[in-house]
């Protein structure tokens, strides 16, 4: 049996390690990002299964400091590009990969589960029509405070029915993000196309996002 | 940063942060993922940097860093590491790369750093915050657990031997 002193080692390592080159996807998506620095919304899952653009979709707020427009890109192939569309709405530009999306509301045997914050919580009593369930905490990131509001609602009288609608932002308001996601979300085809805002999320769901940047972020400056 | 040396940056340590998250995660999406992460960060920075040495090692311990996020993310579901999609796929006729991320990765991380990136065991005890002792012993045992892995790899064929449990 062959014997590996240090000096081979070393060698073995060095050759094997040489070989690994960051691939060239990634390069052009910080490239790209950094080009629409500050506008650009990144999300991104690392999990593989079948993407349904339908279930969740990342897009910036249309309105006050948030400006439509964007480039968005999941794990491995998906890639969202944002501006505005015709007569006010929002113009999609979509490639779907082959990714899945981890989503922190789940149906399971019937009941309806949030994963969050090291929590595994049945919120299966807590939804209704009439108002969502809302979910909240900060979490320190990097020496950031960041916050997330997950609210979730029915969008039908099953429980299956469930959309869900999970806000980002750092604390002093300087930034926010928002996926929404859910069998009851309103589904768009996954076509690139203009489309109203309506279509994409529910009136409860835009509601909450503004709820979330009115109410739970404080302003720079605040 | 500016523009120009963001780019001549990136060009510079991509891979170094690459292989580095590589090790760490043990799953080639989140590297990517990761190593994204880095350099964006890296452009928003208003860190002025003393020099090249100085980049780097602010580039290895936002990786890091960036790894242990990417494991506590909220929306992640409890999973053990071992499960994670997709391990990195070995260069074709090379059996070291499996044995490495087989490794502890507190082992595979200072045999990395020391003999790829060629840090000494008290600049990696920087790096990595704990103590030269520690680094020295990670590195002894590092290169013990290899060794025995590389060795018996060579006899069983690709498949590299356990060695321990995955920390």
């Amino acid at each position: 049996m062959k014997r590996y002193d240090e000096q081979e080692l070393i060698a073995r390592y060095s050759e094997a390690f040489d070989r690994i080159h960051a691939p060239e996807r990634v390069r052009r998506a910080v490239l790209e990002e950094t080009q629409e620095e500050g506008q650009a919304r990144v999300h991104r899952f690392s999990r593989r299964a079948v993407v349904l653009l339908a279930a969740a979709l990342v897009l910036t707020l249309g309105v006050t400091a948030y400006a439509v427009g964007g480039v968005y890109h999941w794990a491995d192939g998906v890639t969202i590009e944002e501006s505005s569309g015709e007569n006010g709405g929002v113009h999609l530009r979509i490639e779907a990969g082959e990714q899945d999306i981890a989503e922190p509301v789940e149906l399971r045997n019937g009941s309806l589960f949030l994963t969050a914050n090291g929590q595994d919580l049945d919120i299966s009593d807590k939804l209704s029509q009439e108002e969502p369930y809302y979910y909240s905490f900060t979490v320190s990131q990097n020496g950031e405070e960041i916050f997330y509001c997950v609210a979730v609602g029915l969008n039908g009288p099953e429980i299956t029915d469930y959309a869900y609608v999970v806000c980002r932002g750092r604390v002093n308001g300087s930034w926010m993000n928002y996926t929404t996601g859910g069998p009851g979300t309103p589904s768009i085809p996954l076509t690139s196309g203009t489309h109203s805002m309506d279509e994409l999320i529910s009136p409860w769901q835009q509601e909450v996002i503004q709820k979330v940047q009115d109410e739970y972020l404080a302003k720079d400056g605040n | 940063m500016d523009r120009e040396t963001f780019t001549r940056a990136m060009e510079a340590h991509m891979d170094m942060v690459y292989r580095i998250a590589l090790h760490q995660a043990r799953d080639v999406h989140i590297a990517q993922d990761v190593t994204q992460e880095v350099f964006l960060r890296l452009f928003r920075t208003n860190t002025e940097f003393a020099g090249e040495e100085h980049l780097r090692r602010w580039l290895i311990r936002v990786c890091l860093n960036e790894c242990k996020r990417s494991f506590s993310a909220p929306w992640r579901r409890v999973q053990p590491l071992e499960d994670a999609s997709e391990p990195a796929a070995p260069a074709e006729g090379d059996e070291l790369l499996p044995c490495v991320l087989a490794l502890p990765r507190k082992y595979s991380l200072a045999l990395h750093l020391r003999y790829y990136e060629g840090y000494t065991p008290s600049e990696i005890a920087t790096l990595l915050r704990v103590p030269a002792s520690t680094v020295r012993t990670r590195l002894e045992r590092g290169r013990s657990l290899l060794r025995q892995a590389l060795e018996a790899a060579d006899q069983e064929g690709r498949e590299p031997a356990e060695t321990s449990p995955t920390t």
